[in-house]
């Protein structure tokens, strides 16, 4: 009795541990590049990284609940690239209504989510694998289109309403979209029963299945919800972007796992916060923004994102044992 | 034949957490001998061949190699020795040839440190001819995964016979999965490797094989060493008598019978499956508590895998409740009002990493959902508390990790879980092991109070003692087969366990080894 309450102390503050851990992390990445360049916590930067991490954070909304659940959704970054290319092509191409074309390239995301999802619950197929290879497959679809190059669309005012319509003076409707979503799906993981059966399923899947619960549905609408997730994120930045860029979505998987698991959801499942994956975002797009500030060249942006993963990784994993 | 001793282990112990499975028990091996170790489920038998055989580590005790004290630390090291062992699990890399398979990580190698094919082949074939002539027909180019068990557990004991230098062959339980021919061969093998002077270390609950291959026997019983017994100054009875009678006796209090209802919950009619059991019918009543007895390997765990649709079965009929009704997932059965508490709680049983209050309503969620599906985790909270009084468990609280509890506190948490989930039939595999002795008997006072409920439990159970004291009605199975079903009134070990060996008892009276 009094050994087990020991062992419990120890691990709330492990719990604890992990939050402080990471505020830490995005406390002491502010000071870095607030004194690296007076710009940084400047409105307007705040204000830019805001935008800039809210496609990451739709993706990685997606990516947390395939991890809670213990898999890896590796095609994110394609199926945003490619919704925003169907959603651009459908209104240039074929004169479609805007926002028909927007949900049928929306459709396109649950669409992939599903192929992922069949695949991993009845199929039984390596999720990271079946994703990889639905990334390939979306990649070659992309570059089909659009020959590689991005459609412009600043032509269609119609198509910008989604990224750029400002609710105040600085705050566009994205990070309102992006807020109110990460609101949502907080609610969803500690009050719904969906969101605990990802945990269940994650926490112990042949439990999961001895107690009853439909693990291959929540499997199934555990990569629905990530497809959706991810062409919502590529919908937003191509709207802001006024294009259709066939390359964007070249990181957001990487991008958006590191977020993630910097955001302490448990690699193998079982164990997330939402809040803190938001952080996870934050960290990740601060990371880029800062080391833009402070003028290193892009390429450091990849060793630095890198390293943060690694360490990441590495900080959790020591700490199982 | 030499009587010199090869092998001896003196007065060796083993401890795991929870039981000790091997009480200063001593063995002695001679060259040229076929020696048989028999006991009951736990009796210790298998832990004493891995402590031999270097798979296990002794905690105390000492272990003599032609006289001389070796210190057999790893596999590799009792190898070293001359040691071998013919595991019940036969490992074998499917896509390699018979030969790779024999070399496994010791293939002679050319100058330039390339496999040599011819030499490995060569080599192989070597082996092969002194084995007796059902070997002659293996081919050493063969690709293994296209060969029978038989030829599988062939390649495992020329994989011991490469050594020039082998001493001791174990073999673990070898023709649990052999046809009879297969086991027909595999004796003429064993009395080949006999005549060259091989000492043969075999264990097996088959009672007529230890009396048609073995030279003397010894009995464990309890992790402690009973006695050992020439083959011919032995019967089968007298083996069996000193097999039971352990002597652990903390049942708490008796099982009420008068709790027993007529209504007959559960009826399960001609279940089969592939060699696991076949034609298997049982019936529970109503606050009965049924035990499900039978030796390793007799088809126990995997007949009410397929009851609860846990696994697949070829065929059988289910009632409940007189209705007939067609499971074909865990989900369903659940609906029904069935609960699995499966003997490996932690792999399928808990979330270890997640808070009792999770693991608690996790088969009940819609319990505490209100009318718009909303988890109302106050509501939650109040369901976790009562479940974990219900079995008093032990703990600092709901939002304890699951992984902090003990052994049988964690069970207490599946067998609530369960009860909270309003399951009227509960299927519990194994409930007590790996829990500590005092613990046990909590876990068979939450089982007794259940009956008591108006629950149904049928209980699969590798310990006799167990079975005998909680049991209403205890059903033995022998090799995938009922073989008894006994109202448990005055019943003792060896009514119970003389089925467990059934079927060798009727041929081994046919065959005159009975007397």
């Amino acid at each position: 009795m009094e050994n087990s309450s020991k062992k419990k102390r120890i691990k709330l503050t492990s719990d604890v541990k992990q939050i402080i851990l990471i505020v830490a992390a995005f406390t002491i990445m502010i000071l870095v590049f607030s004194i690296g360049s007076e710009y940084f916590l400047k409105k307007d930067n705040i204000i830019t990284i805001l935008i800039s991490a809210v496609p990451l954070g739709l993706i990685a909304i997606g990516e947390c609940a395939c991890l809670v659940t213990g898999v890896f959704d590796m095609s994110p970054g394609m199926v945003a690239s490619l919704a925003g290319v169907i959603w651009a092509t459908l209104i240039t191409q074929f004169g479609m209504n805007t926002w028909l074309a927007f949900a049928i390239a929306l459709f396109f995301g649950l669409f992939s989510g599903a192929i992922a999802g069949v695949s991993t619950a009845w199929f039984m197929m390596p999720a990271w694998m079946s994703t990889y290879a639905l990334m390939q497959i979306w990649r070659g679809v992309i570059m089909i289109i659009t020959g590689g190059k991005a459609i412009n669309m600043s032509a269609y005012p119609e198509f910008k309403v989604l990224g750029q319509t400002k609710i105040t003076n600085s705050i566009t409707l994205p990070i309102l979209l992006l807020i109110i979503i990460y609101v949502i799906v907080y609610f969803v993981f500690k009050y719904t029963k969906f969101g605990r059966s990802l945990f269940i399923v994650g926490g112990n899947i042949e439990a999961a299945k001895n107690a009853g619960l439909p693990v291959k549905s929540i499997q199934f609408f555990c990569f629905v919800l990530s497809g959706g997730m991810a062409a919502l994120g590529g919908l937003v930045f191509a709207s802001r972007s006024a294009s259709a860029n066939p390359i964007i979505g070249e990181l957001y998987a990487m991008q958006a796992i590191s977020a993630t698991v910097v955001g302490g959801t448990k690699m193998g499942g079982g164990k997330a916060n939402i809040a803190m994956t938001f952080i996870g975002v934050l960290i990740m797009v601060g990371m880029q923004n800062g080391l833009n500030m402070i003028r290193l060249p892009a390429f450091y942006q990849y060793i630095a994102s890198g390293l943060i993963l690694f360490i990441a990784v590495m900080l959790q994993t020591s700490r199982q044992n | 034949m030499d009587s010199q001793i090869i092998l001896e282990m003196k007065h060796i112990d083993k401890a795991f957490p929870g039981v000790q499975a091997l009480n200063d028990v001593s063995l002695s091996i001679k060259k040229g001998e076929v020696h048989g170790l028999c006991g009951e489920n736990g009796a210790g038998k298998s832990t004493l061949l891995k402590i031999a055989t270097g798979l296990y580590s002794k905690d105390s005790g000492n272990i003599f190699i032609d006289g001389e004290e070796a210190d057999i630390r790893s596999v590799e090291s009792a190898r070293k020795y001359g040691i071998h062992v013919v595991p019940q699990e036969i490992q074998i890399l499917r896509d390699l040839t018979v030969a790779e398979n024999i070399f496994l990580g010791s293939q002679p190698t050319t100058k330039l440190g390339l496999i040599d094919w011819e030499k490995m082949f060569s080599l192989a074939n070597n082996v092969k001819q002194g084995l007796g002539r059902h070997a002659q027909s293996l081919n050493v180019k063969s690709k293994a995964g296209d060969l029978s068990m038989g030829s599988w557990q062939l390649i495992e004991i020329m994989r011991a016979l490469i050594d020039e230098n082998i001493k001791v062959l174990a073999f673990d339980e070898p023709t649990s999965s052999l046809s009879d021919d297969e086991a027909e061969s595999l004796f003429e093998l064993i009395n080949d490797l006999r005549s060259q002077g091989v000492a043969i270390i075999y264990v097996s609950h088959r009672l007529k094989e230890i009396f048609s291959i073995c030279d003397v026997v010894t009995v464990l019983k309890d992790g402690e060493y009973v006695d050992t017994k020439k083959i011919s100054e032995t019967t089968s009875d007298e083996l069996v008598s000193m097999m039971i009678g352990r002597g652990i006796n903390f049942f708490g209090e008796p099982k009420d019978r008068s709790y027993i209802k007529d209504e007959i919950m559960l009826k399960a009619e001609n279940f089969s499956c592939g060699h696991h059991y076949q034609d298997v019918s049982l019936e529970l009543r109503k606050g009965e508590i049924v035990g499900l007895y039978g030796l390793v390997g007799a088809g126990r765990t995997e007949f009410v895998r397929g009851l609860f649709a846990a696994d697949k079965k070829d065929s059988g009929t289910l009632y409940l409740k007189n209705q007939k009704v067609n499971i074909r997932d865990p989900r369903e059965a659940n609906k029904l009002g069935m609960g699995f508490v499966t003997e490996n709680r932690r792999e399928e049983g808990l979330m270890l990493n997640a808070s009792l209050t999770w693991n608690l309503s996790m088969p009940n969620l819609a319990e505490v959902l209100n009318k718009f599906d909303i988890l109302m985790l106050n509501k939650e909270k109040a369901y976790a508390d009562q479940g974990i009084s219900l079995f008093d468990v032990k703990t600092s609280g709901r939002e304890m990790l699951a992984v902090g509890l003990s052994g049988g506190n964690q069970q207490k948490v599946v067998l609530s879980k369960w009860v909270m989930a309003n399951c009227d039939i509960l299927i519990v595999d194994e409930p007590t092991r790996g829990i500590d002795v005092g613990a046990k008997v909590e876990v068979y006072d939450a089982l007794k109070k259940l009956a008591k409920e108006g629950k149904s439990i049928l209980m699969v159970s590798s310990e006799l003692p167990e079975i005998l004291g909680v049991s209403d009605r205890i059903i033995v199975m022998c090799e995938g087969r009922v073989t008894g079903n006994l109202e448990n009134i005055d019943l003792t070990e060896e009514d119970v366990i003389k089925y467990a060996f059934d079927t060798h008892f009727d041929t081994l009276e046919e065959s005159g080894y009975g007397e």
